[in-house]
């Protein structure tokens, strides 16, 4: 019934200050301080108490009165059960009893205390005073919290942030759309590496195409990048955690570790090699020297064969030696000369014929027409034919069909090219690119089969790269090798 | 059949409020007014206000102190309460001593606008409406035709009665099925007659269609007094010779922002209050 809420202009004025008051709370503090004051504009108010849920006071009028709620406690139940505004003659006062309530739950009761009765279009004032601050308030309380909030998930994600930036790793969430949504402080002062972001990038949006876990690599400049990125799904999207961490010391580490593991093998394995010839050296001699009388001459002379053969191994074994020890001094020296590389060839596959002979190996050689004349070392580049020729026959299928090793030189024009091609056990994929490092040999248990050092294709291409030329190898397991030299003619 | 006016010129055979009600009624719509001269105007009737006084300490409000004058009555109360006591005990009069048939029980009757009064307020207390005493009167009268039509055409009524206890119909299926004036729209014009205000109108002529008045400033009332009407007539089937399913109104609903969860808390308070009203049945 509108007839009931004020028609007189001083509640019309009364509510339009009470809801321009109202406009500019920001605290529930601020909203009882409003409160009370349009309720003393509105009544004769003795004093005031607003008391919370819990019937503590939130708010006392005048601030320093000391009032006794608990005397009204009864009266207090009774308003909040019933959410009966009502008004009760307590001695000389009459005492006002104002629940607020917001969608049936209690936020609180307004107490207030009047010299005298209130007239019916007060008590409404009052009521709807009320009513509105304790919506208000409530709204207030709720933004409060709301903000409060906030600043709470602030504060933990600041948390979060200085964790993830104490990481060692670099770390960037990279978003559904592939842009950097996050990056830790680490990435931020280490992540500037020519190349690493659009690799990370590259990976991370692989993970949120296909939402699996993706390891990547890096490198760059002699520092090893290992990459991790997990899918994350956030808010309905796929977002990719990547994870980039230098691991160039744990990679140098592990080199250094495993050089130091081939130096004890190469030991192990160069003593062996240097004992065999010996060996034989020492027994045949000490066969000639206890017996000289009754040997006869061939037998004689194919013992001093041996001896003189297995002293010549022996010989190059001590220069492959001696050569890796220049090698390592940077004191391996070319001496150049004008020399016919036919000559060179032809000379190095004829001094191999006995062993590839004595190995069941047919030894072929392809050589051009005429003299094809290089400035090169020609004893180097014969120990390099000598070392690949012999490891085409060494490496040679022992049991099945016919075995070959063939030479080819060629003349390329500016440069020369020399094949040796064999069609042995060769060379597995994932060892093509280690067997010109020192000390490696395909198969170490094939150690005491073949002999070697394991040094000889590390100086072959030491001695081509002297030469600036290069060395290449082409190869399939169980079917062969075919190694490649190119030797430029000029000497620049 | 009797036509709408003709049904309505017979309206006066119903009892209308007497001077004190009409000047309670009067009062209670003056801003002006004192509780003092509420309080005047229900003395002027000792009865009357000797069943207000009751009323005020009964169970229902269970005020912790006696109160035994009327101005502290409306204080305590507050006027519109007071206000509402007067009338209910008004309304319970002209029920029991108008003329009637035997076809509806006035007792089930009167029981039906006491919980719907009930209902309105609690509902009003749970929704946070801010004036829950003006749903008690609202609630009390909405239906008030049904005892104007009583009077009016105790064949009607009867024919009424036979069909909805019979056929498990609603009241309102049943009148639209026999063609009967509706005892919403007379019990309009009743209360319009009575001099009572714009939204008791409104409510005891939309109570049962609230989608009538959605745009009206009292449409949240219309719509409560709705829903506490549905609830009663479930929850008590037959109290205002009404059975079956009523029909729940959607703009209702909406309107009042009413969910399930509320839905269930208002029928949970709604019985324990229900309980509490045993002294406004027996007066
Ligand atoms: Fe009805
Ligand atoms: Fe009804």
């Amino acid at each position: 019934m509108a007839e009931t809420i004020g028609s007189t202009e001083k509640i019309v004025n009364l509510f339009s200050s009470f809801i321009m008051e109202l406009n500019n709370v920001h605290s529930t503090e601020e909203v009882f301080s409003a409160l009370i004051r349009i309720m003393r504009k509105t009544v004769n108010v003795n004093w005031m108490a607003i008391l919370d849920a819990e019937r503590k006071p939130i708010k006392i009028y005048p601030n320093s009165s000391e009032l006794n709620i608990g005397r009204f406690s009864e009266l207090i139940e009774w308003a909040l059960d019933n959410k009966t505004h009502s008004f009760y003659p307590v001695g000389e006062e009459i005492v006002g009893f104002l629940p607020m309530i917001k969608g049936g739950d209690v936020l609180g009761i307004i107490l207030i205390g009047l010299s005298q009765e209130p007239r019916v279009e007060e008590i409404d004032a009052l009521r709807v005073f009320s009513f509105l601050s304790s919506t208000v308030s409530e709204n207030v309380r709720l933004l409060e919290e709301v903000v409060e909030k906030n600043r709470l998930v602030e504060e933990t994600m600041k948390y979060l942030h200085s964790i993830l930036d104490t990481f060692p790793e670099m770390v960037i969430v990279v978003s559904q759309e592939g842009e950097i949504v996050y990056m830790n402080r680490r990435f931020v002062e280490e992540g500037d590496v020519e190349g690493l972001k659009d690799e990370a990038l590259k990976i991370a949006r692989q993970v949120i195409e296909t939402k699996v876990r993706r390891v990547g690599e890096y490198e760059k400049e002699g520092q090893y990048y290992s990459i991790v990125a997990e899918p994350l799904q956030y808010q309905n999207t796929y977002q990719a955690v990547t994870t980039i961490m230098n691991v160039t010391s744990t990679k140098e580490l592990e080199r250094l570790k495993q050089l130091d593991r081939m130096k004890t093998e190469f030991v192990a394995n160069i003593s062996h090699e240097l004992r065999t010839p010996l060996a034989a050296i020492k027994a045949y001699s000490e066969t000639v020297l206890d017996s000289l009388k009754e040997l006869d001459e061939n037998t004689l002379k194919d013992f001093m064969e041996t001896i003189y053969r297995e002293s010549m191994h022996l010989e190059n074994l001590l220069d492959e030696l001696l050569d890796f020890s220049r090698m390592e001094r940077k004191a391996l020296k070319l001496e150049r000369r004008d020399v016919d590389l036919v000559e060179v060839v032809k000379d190095a596959v004829d001094s191999m014929r006995e062993y590839a002979k004595s190995n069941g190996v047919k030894l072929e050689v392809v050589l051009p027409e005429g003299s094809l004349k290089a400035n090169v070392d020609p004893s180097r580049m014969r120990q390099v034919l000598l070392n690949l020729i012999s490891n085409g026959i060494k490496y040679s299928k022992k049991d099945e069909g016919e075995s070959y090793v063939k030479v080819v030189l060629k003349d390329e024009g500016e440069k020369v090219q020399i094949i040796v091609e064999d069609n042995g056990i060769g060379i597995p994929e994932d060892k093509l690119d280690k067997i010109f490092e020192k000390f490696y040999r395909v198969d170490s248990s094939l150690t005491y089969e073949i002999s070697g050092t394991g040094l000889g294709l590390a100086i072959v291409k030491e001695i081509v790269e002297l030469h600036g030329g290069r060395i290449w190898v082409e190869s399939e397991e169980g079917k062969g090798s075919k190694f490649y030299v190119e030797i430029p003619l000029k000497v620049e | 059949m009797l036509s709408i006016d003709k049904m309505i010129d017979r309206i006066e055979e119903l009892p209308s409020p007497d001077f004190v009600v009409q000047k309670i009624i009067s009062v209670a719509s003056d801003p002006h007014a004192s509780a003092q001269e509420l309080a005047d105007a229900i003395m002027m009737d000792a009865s009357l206000s000797s069943k207000v006084l009751k009323l005020a300490n009964s169970a229902y409000y269970g005020i912790p102190r006696r109160i035994s004058v009327l101005s502290e009555a409306i204080m305590i109360l507050g006027f519109k309460t007071v206000r509402n006591l007067a009338m209910s005990v008004f309304t319970y009069s002209s029920l029991f001593s108008s003329n009637g048939t035997e076809a509806i029980n006035r007792k089930s009757l009167w029981r039906h606008f006491v919980y719907v009064a009930v209902g309105s307020e609690t509902l009003g207390e749970i929704l946070g409406y801010p004036v829950k005493e003006e749903l008690f009167i609202n609630g009390l009268l909405h239906d008030i035709g049904k005892v104007a039509l009583d009077v009016i055409s105790p064949r009607m009524m009867r024919a009424i009665s036979s069909i909805t206890s019979a056929k498990n119909r609603t009241f309102l299926e049943a009148e639209k099925l026999l063609e009967i004036p509706p005892h919403t729209s007379i019990g309009a014009k009743l209360v319009e007659r009575w001099g009572l205000p714009d939204v008791i109108v409104q409510t005891v002529e939309g109570h049962h269609s609230p989608e009538m008045f959605l745009d009206s400033i009292n449409a949240e009332v219309v719509a409560i007094v709705h829903v506490a009407d549905v609830v009663a007539n479930m929850m008590f089937p037959g109290d205002s010779l009404s059975y079956g399913k009523p029909n729940l109104s959607h703009d209702a609903l909406n309107l009042l922002v009413l969910r399930p969860k509320t839905l269930i808390r208002f029928m949970d308070r709604f019985k324990v209050k229900v309980k509490k009203a045993d002294e406004f049945l027996e007066m």
